[in-house]
């Protein structure tokens, strides 16, 4: 089977053929055609979202030839071995008219190696542009597939006819599709996209070649970068031999259109992620400096080499005295000597550069959290600061003092050698390549064939891994249930074991053949034959062996590690992303000048006027809200989990800032204060509790480090919590932490008694924190009623037994205030609350009958 | 090092084979780079065909180098394989017997990647550290030793720099180690420091305190600067120490072989021959030196495999008197103190619980309760006393034959990645679906079952993450009720409050209870009054015992608390001065 060179190149790579025989053609308009293939010999690994298959399309003029052609997989089903693939038949080439004529029972060939992959982006953008034609589709629809449901995309298509339009497409809920005419301007697209604020954006570009050229120059425009735009060609117009999909339509000139319409251009918030190389930014300069300098370095370290090579070929021409020798001795050390000075002064340099730019970066995190909203601050973010601050901070302390040098040495030394090497007998330095050529091949081969095992070794890691978590979790159990040699972890650690030597044992010889290839005895021996070889047909003289016999026996080896440098590069790229990306969370307004609330004598009254709210714009959490908490009333908040209860109390304590209307105390602003003046007001007890690794008293002084002994204890006693203080060890300076713990209930107490010292005048509670422990719920709850005394209260009620007495009971439902009133006026009429109270009842008689 | 993988492997035969083919495998790499020698001194001699026959025997010795080296593979395969099956075997042997405290969250760490992944580094520490690791080795020591044929100065100066480049590379990376220590050191504290702050955050910015001032982060950062400046101290000669001695070397033996060929001893051809032996002769220590890292993370992942396989186990006792009527349980006088606490967490209990009964385990938070069950399964061994089972301690059980005597049900049941049905199953690994199915509606599971689109075919997830509390812990007590042991101790639910069935549940095992021991851990107040006996803890020592009734009419600790808790069942929300 003829196919030319490419097919040459994929067989030698290991990509296997795969006969796929046509189960039936199905045209879904009068120009898309879908065809359905047995192919059961695809699945020996799983598919890529968007991944295409090479099919092998014969050329109808010419019998024996054949053509690779691209086509997106769509719908592979394992269980019955079929897959489908999807013809836009608008054009002429081989495909299309293999596709046209194309009947059930028929057989084609195609390979599967290398391919589109398409995964979600981890942060999620903002939104996805997804551009191209028909032929785009079926790649358009896996990657529609599998985007989230709360992400914007807008879909740009152009139709090459007016039925284009039924070719249908994965429903997404946030999709719009805008199709413009294919005119043959290859600008139409392009044209067609509107400027506005795509900071965020993901594009996702598979259009004919010059139409993908033209919208990415203009994604470039709007400031996409690079790695948010996934562009590639499916077609070429005027090549049916064209690489991948074809078609040929004649080119007509079209007006300027604005298909995606621009909206008022807000000021553009830029891409997060550019955080890593605006991160870098400061760095980047001195790092290229840096690099240069090691170039220098690393040619000094060979230069001994060359001294060694003229002093070899002085002494074989017989000029060899012992003047010139030690001159050449001489020159060689001041070499060596330069080059260790340099290499010190570079060194030094690196790592005062890195001392300072950490610093920077952790003093950078540091003033980054106080402004950022508090609602932030989740177990997950503080994972994502400990990551920031940990490894990521250690990831770039090593690109800055190692990584860079490491990677320029690397590639540096090879790279000169060769030349050199090149220079001195071209000949004999190709024929040094080959070990190499036949090391990508063999190591292309093995790739290829243990890549079929790839997925299912990740998954036996993963489940070895989770499976020795769970043994280890749950070693109590193990112990009564799951002992001896029946047991499941010893079962799968033994298949694990089955399945990897399965795995490799078969690659053993072609691993041992890639490893032996690059070999310094390898390259010896090829030198040393081709040289010899050479010096005795007169091609080249004995001397110029020399430099081969130096240098170029490590070269292979030095070349395969300029890999493992570049892995190091690309995971401090990775970490400096990270940690940009905490830097450019969007932080808290603040005010320039911020408001005072006038001094009162009694409680504080709050206000929510037409509260809104939504951590993603479109998803509403809590919706135009109106509430008014007059001065020492308690408020409670009921609702089905979901109605955005926990939220909307959240958004008095300012974990976030409203989306739109306002939270005011006494009239004023919450956003309008300073933190200082906002949290002495407003003050909150969650079922979370921050114990510091500090005494009691501090940890009960927290908010007024002023405060006597007296005070302290006054509030602890209020909190039922100071008999259990004087039991620990030093009492109130005792240090909370490894030395002495409390229970969950005398955590609740301890941040009860906090909040008594701190006095807030509006406060912020959890129920839940009553019934947290259950051993020390009377004690808690005890602690409460203490705490909620006279002040302005809003409470997130759980069990609506407890929240009987309360001044105004808010329901909310779906976000919204669906009914608001006391516990008797509730109940006496239908709606929601009367639901859940008798939904409540039958648990709080058992309650009653305990 | 390699003596604990020669432990390991326990093939004494296969790993003697190994070290020979080693051993073979650096002598033809010597020979080698030897017989440039003879052939390069044969082309520059002007006849340069007198270099063929040498170019032959260089042909052939790096040709038979590869078949050794072939064999080398497949043996250093076969070991790893063989290490990755039985440092599992064994860890997994010993994780069985251990006491629980000993497993603490470090060593948890560690007996994880002594169990999944330690196996696999070894295993490819065979081949591709090991082999270039002793190549590296021993084929500049061969190639000294045969220079000594040719030109004795040459090869005692090659000799001498062995040590010396060695002595380099191990400073080398000292140096680096020291670096990277004084680095995470230096950036530990402040880490700490900063994820303090994220955590607290709320707490910190409701009290006023929410910037770096005010902590002892300011000064954090500054040290943590200062001592990035210090690494200069250990990365400069980290970085450069061994490419100083290197060429150093080199240029050392360039100059002897230049002054053997000055006072006439060494022709010029030898003079080059020797010189491009010197070159290769120092190639195989930058080898040395881009293992090292790996070799000290492999040296780690050994002593990881080796710490789990020496820790302690809990010894079995002689204790062969029981007493035919002997309660299912007895705690005598026990007393137990976890590591590092200054108090013991259970102090000189004394109770028993007969066939048929059911002893509620009530206290509050921290007062022990969980020890005791802990104890029981003999999860630790106690510091005095005796816990009894059928009359015979614990700790004279194997602990294949203890699991035998009973079953438990923890508060967060812990179950494993696999279907419903496999996880009931581990209470009995034969049983027929007829005990199935009556396990599960006496533990209230049948209902679950029946919810679930897929049934008893449900994955439960890691960790059984797609049941609710509530669900699990009747998936624990379906397994329990299916093992049938006569003790069965259980930890009640706080969580799942509003569940109403839950007691559907209690009932349902007391009507089955007649034939076995119960000791259940109880929070709900009709499990309190349901039982026979119960047990009033507080701070780790029993305060009363009692049927519960007796108890509230006698009026003392445990009436109290269950005045209180009977009180707070009934709360309102209201300000209280």
């Amino acid at each position: 089977m003829a196919r030319g060179f490419q097919g040459a190149m994929l067989k030698a790579l290991g990509a296997g053929d795969h006969v796929l025989e046509v189960l039936s053609v199905e045209d879904l308009t009068r120009h898309y055609r879908r065809i359905v293939f047995s192919a059961p010999t695809l699945f020996d690994r799983p598919f890529e979202t968007a991944g295409y298959l090479r099919l092998w399309v014969p050329d109808a003029a010419k019998p024996g030839r054949h053509h690779q052609r691209g086509y997106t997989i769509v719908a592979p089903d394992e269980a019955a071995g079929t897959i489908t693939l999807e013809f836009a038949m608008h054009a002429s080439g081989p495909a299309v008219t293999w596709a046209a004529s194309v009947e059930p029972g028929e057989r084609i060939t195609a390979s599967r190696y290398g391919s589109t992959k398409f995964a979600v982006g981890d942060p999620v953008p903002d939104g996805y542009v997804l551009i191209g034609d028909t032929a785009a589709i079926p790649a358009l629809n896996s990657v529609l597939a599998v985007l989230p449901d709360d992400v914007p995309v807008e879909v740009l298509l152009e139709r090459s006819h007016d039925d284009d339009v039924d070719i249908p497409m994965t429903p997404h809920p946030g999709m719009r599709v805008t199709w413009v005419p294919q005119t043959g301007d290859p600008a139409a697209l392009a044209d067609a996209l509107g400027e506005r604020d795509w900071s965020n954006w993901y594009a996702w570009v598979t259009a004919e070649s010059a139409a993908t050229r033209r919208v990415r120059g203009r994604l470039k425009e709007f400031g996409f970068p690079r790695s948010e735009i996934h562009a590639q060609a499916y077609w070429m117009r005027g090549r049916a031999m064209g690489t991948k999909h074809d078609a040929e339509t004649p080119a007509v000139p079209s007006p300027r259109t604005e298909a995606i319409p621009a909206e008022t251009p807000k000021p553009r918030e830029g891409w997060r992620s550019r955080a890593g190389s605006t991160l870098l930014a400061p760095l980047k300069g001195r790092l290229i400096l840096a690099g240069a300098v090691q170039a220098v370095v690393s040619l000094l370290q060979l230069a001994p080499f060359v001294v060694l090579v003229e002093l070899c070929r002085r002494v074989l021409s017989g000029d060899a005295d012992e003047r010139a020798l030690r001159g050449l001795g001489l020159l060689a050390l001041v070499l060596f000597l330069s080059g260790t000075v340099l290499a010190l002064l570079l060194i030094t340099a690196m790592h005062v550069l890195d001392a300072r730019f950490g610093h920077e970066v952790r003093t950078a995190i540091v003033a980054k959290l106080p402004r950022l909203p508090l609602g932030w601050f989740t177990e997950r973010s503080s994972g994502r600061v400990k990551q920031a601050v940990a490894d990521d901070a250690a990831n770039l302390h090593y690109l800055v003092t190692h990584a860079v040098l490491d990677v320029v040495a690397a590639v540096v030394t090879p790279l000169a050698v060769l030349g050199y090497l090149f220079a001195v007998e071209p000949l004999l330095a190709t024929v040094l390549l080959i070990p190499l050529a036949v090391f990508g091949i063999l190591t292309a081969r093995m790739v290829s064939a243990s890549s079929a095992a790839i997925p299912a070794a990740v998954e036996w890691t993963a489940r070895a891994g989770s499976e020795a978590i769970a043994y280890l979790d749950g070693l109590p159990v193990v112990r009564a249930y799951d002992l001896g040699p029946g047991g499941r972890l010893r079962a799968t650690l033994e298949k694990h074991a089955a399945f990897l030597e399965g795995w490799q044992r078969p690659l053993l010889g072609r691993r041992t053949a890639t490893d032996l290839v690059t070999r310094p005895s390898t390259s010896l021996l090829v030198i040393a034959a081709a040289g010899t070889g050479l010096v005795i047909a007169g091609v080249m003289s004995p001397v110029d062996l020399l430099p081969f016999l130096l240098l170029g026996v490590t070269f292979s080896t030095q070349l395969l590690a300029i890999g493992y440098g570049l892995g190091s590069l690309r995971e401090a790229v990775a970490a400096a992303r990270r940690i940009g990306l905490v830097l450019t969370e969007p932080e808290l307004a603040a005010e320039d000048t911020p408001g005072v609330l006038p001094a009162v004598g009694g409680g504080r009254s709050v206000r929510f006027a037409s509260v809104s709210f939504a951590y993603k714009p479109g998803h509403p959490v809590v919706s135009d809200v109106d509430i008014e908490l007059r001065p020492g009333t308690v408020t409670a908040l009921v609702g089905p989990s979901g109605a955005g209860k926990s939220t909307l109390a959240a958004l008095l304590a300012r974990f976030h800032d409203v989306t739109a209307g306002a939270i005011t105390i006494d009239g004023t602003d919450l956003r309008a204060l300073s933190t200082e003046e906002l949290y002495a007001t407003v003050g909150f007890v969650f079922q979370q509790v921050s114990v510091l690794d500090a005494s009691v008293r501090d940890n009960i002084a927290l908010a007024r480090p002023g405060a006597t002994d007296a005070e302290i204890e006054a509030a602890a006693r209020a909190a039922l919590i100071h008999e259990r203080v004087e039991r620990l060890p030093d009492g109130y300076d005792t240090v909370l932490g490894r030395a002495a713990r409390l229970s969950g209930g005398e955590e609740q107490r301890l941040q009860i008694a906090r909040a008594i010292l701190a006095d807030p005048k509006v406060l912020v509670l959890d129920e839940a924190t009553a019934f947290a422990d259950p051993e020390s719920e009377f004690q808690v709850q005890r602690a409460l009623s203490r705490l909620i005394a006279g002040r302005t209260v809003l409470v997130i009620a759980h069990r609506l037994h407890t929240v009987t007495d309360a001044d105004a009971i808010a329901v909310l439902d779906g976000g919204r205030l669906v009914q608001y009133g006391t516990h008797p006026e509730l109940v006496a009429r239908p709606g929601l609350y009367r639901e859940l109270w008798t939904a409540a009842g039958a648990t709080r008689e058992q309650e009653a009958h305990a | 090092m390699i003596r604990r993988l020669i432990t390991l492997a326990g093939d004494r035969r296969a790993t003697t084979v190994h070290l020979l083919l080693l051993f073979l495998g650096a002598v033809f790499r010597a020979a080698a780079t030897l017989t440039l020698i003879p052939l390069l001194t044969g082309l520059f001699s002007g006849e340069p065909r007198e270099a063929l026959p040498w170019l032959g025997l260089l042909s052939g010795t790096i040709l038979v180098g590869w078949i050794v080296e072939i064999r080398l593979y497949r043996s250093g395969f076969d070991i790893g394989m063989k290490i990755l099956r039985t440092a599992e075997t064994r860890v997994l042997d010993r994780l069985e017997r251990v006491p629980l405290t000993w497993l603490d969250a470090d060593r948890r760490v560690e007996a994880r990647r002594a169990l999944t992944s330690a196996g696999r580094e070894i295993c490819q520490g065979m081949a591709y550290l090991i082999t270039p690791m002793a190549n590296a080795f021993l084929t500049p020591l061969l190639i000294g030793a045969g220079l000594a044929f040719v030109a004795w100065p040459l090869a005692a100066a090659a000799l001498l720099a062995v040590p010396l480049l060695l002595g380099a590379l191990w400073a080398s990376g000292a140096f680096s180690r020291a670096a990277d220590d004084a680095y995470a050191r230096a950036s530990d504290e402040v880490a700490t420091r900063i994820v303090e702050l994220a955590q607290h955050q709320a707490a910190l910015r409701a009290a006023g305190r929410a910037g770096p001032s005010g902590s002892a982060l300011g000064g954090a950062l500054a040290r943590q600067r200062r001592a990035a400046l210090r690494l200069l101290g250990f990365g400069v000669p980290g970085h450069l120490l061994f490419g100083v001695a290197s060429q150093l070397t080199l240029l050392a033996l360039a100059s002897t072989a230049a002054a053997l060929f000055l006072d006439g001893t060494l022709t010029g051809a030898a003079l080059v021959a020797l010189i491009v032996v010197a070159v290769r002769f120092l190639e195989p220590f930058t080898t040395f030196g881009d293992l090292a890292q790996a070799v000290s993370s492999l040296r780690g992942t050994i002593d990881r495999v080796v710490g789990v396989l020496d820790a302690p186990v809990l010894p079995v006792d002689d204790d062969p008197a029981p007493a035919v009527d002997a309660p299912v349980l007895a705690f005598d006088d026990v007393s137990f103190t976890y590591d590092g606490a200054d108090r013991p967490a259970v102090d000189g209990v004394s109770f028993t619980v007969a066939r048929g009964g059911t002893t509620a385990i009530v206290g509050p938070s921290g007062s022990g309760k969980s020890t005791l069950l802990a104890l029981a399964a003999r999860l630790h061994d106690t510091d005095a006393g005796t816990v009894r089972i059928h009359g015979r301690s614990v700790r004279s059980h194997d602990p294949l034959d203890l699991a035998g005597h009973y079953a438990v049900v923890h508060q967060n049941v812990y179950l494993f990645e696999g279907t419903l049905r496999d996880n009931v199953l581990l209470g009995r690994r034969d049983a027929d679906d007829d005990a199935l199915a009556s396990a599960a509606t006496r533990a209230g599971l049948d209902e679950v079952v029946a919810r679930l689109p897929e049934g008893w075919s449900t994955r439960v997830g890691e960790g059984g993450a797609t049941l609710s509390g509530g669900e699990r812990q009747r998936v624990g007590l379906a397994r329990a009720l299916l093992k049938d042991a006569p003790l069965l101790l259980l930890d009640e639910v706080t969580s799942a409050l509003d569940t109403g069935n839950e007691q559907a549940v209690v009932a349902a095992l007391a009507s089955t209870a007649r034939h076995r021991a119960t000791v259940i851990i109880a929070h709900r107040l009709d499990t309190i009054i349901g039982a026979d006996q119960v047990v009033f803890l507080e701070g780790g020592k029993v305060r009363e015992i009692g049927a519960p009734a007796a108890l509230i009419d006698a009026g003392g600790h445990f009436a109290r608390y269950w005045a209180q808790r009977r009180q707070a069942s009934g709360w309102h929300l209201v300000g209280v001065e």
